[in-house]
């Protein structure tokens, strides 16, 4: 079990930080897309801020992972992103599909392996801060 | 400080609901948009499942804020979504800055009330 986490995370981990750095070197080939992919991604472009703010998470998640420090905080940073990778893929984008079902079912894994960090967060009862 | 816990959270959580149903039921007529911000909205729509899934994380989110029910992990769902919605408004809509606002840092605030319950998450190993 122990293994299978290094090994995932690590995985993970190096498929993120390739992903964010051939972000920000213009590395990505244009992609021969559907329209409704190339409408979806001028959109997020026009939006300014969506694109940085997620390669930016994508690479600190990555490096994380990498090093396997904070790895319970960039399990739940992560899954949104990895959610919406895999939705993306699955109406826009088929070809990457197997990638984007590793990432989201590897983030899952790694959530389960450190299930006992989530419990506090699914119990009915909770202490308030200031009490 | 109980009753600010709770009053944010009822408006936050009616804000979601607000928010949601009128998405679900047209309530309102589309506004129209105009640059960048309709380039982005046309994006959104071509994907085909971003906003059903946005809206119906808000009905949620709305729905446990306005019980006081599982709000722990509400937080936690809800912050991407605040995040995104505070960015969009910055970049594309001024208008809507004051709500954004209030939504994220009550969101933010909210997380701050159980601070107890998030700390075992930032643990470095």
């Amino acid at each position: 079990m122990k293994t299978a986490t290094f090994f995932i995370r690590t995985v993970i981990g190096l498929v993120l930080i390739s992903m964010s750095i051939a972000y920000f070197f213009n590395l990505i080939p244009e992609l021969e897309s559907t329209e409704n992919f190339k409408a979806f991604h001028v959109g997020l472009i026009s939006s300014v801020y969506l694109l940085p703010l997620i390669e930016i998470t994508i690479f600190l998640c990555g490096v994380s992972y990498l090093l396997g420090q904070y790895v319970v905080l960039t399990n739940i940073i992560i899954l949104p992103v990895s959610i919406n990778i895999l939705f993306i893929d699955f109406f826009l984008n088929p070809n990457g599909l197997p990638l984007a079902l590793f990432i989201f079912l590897g983030n899952l894994f790694l959530i389960y392996s450190h299930r006992k960090s989530y419990k506090n967060l699914l119990t009915r009862k909770s202490v308030m801060h200031f009490d | 400080m109980k009753i600010a816990v709770t009053i944010i959270r009822s408006l936050i959580g009616l804000l979601l609901l607000f928010a949601s149903i009128s998405y679900f039921f047209h309530l309102f007529p589309e506004p129209s948009l105009t640059g960048d911000m309709k380039t982005f909205n046309d994006g959104l729509k071509a994907s085909g499942y971003l906003m059903p899934l946005v809206k119906t994380i808000e009905l949620l989110c709305g729905i446990a804020f306005v019980t006081g029910k599982f709000n722990k992990i509400a937080n936690i769902v809800l912050i991407p979504i605040s995040v995104n919605i505070f960015f969009t408004h910055v970049c594309l809509a001024p208008d809507g800055i004051p709500a954004a606002v209030f939504l994220l840092v009550g969101n933010i605030f909210l997380i701050y009330s159980r601070w107890d319950s998030y700390k075992g998450l930032f643990t470095a190993n």
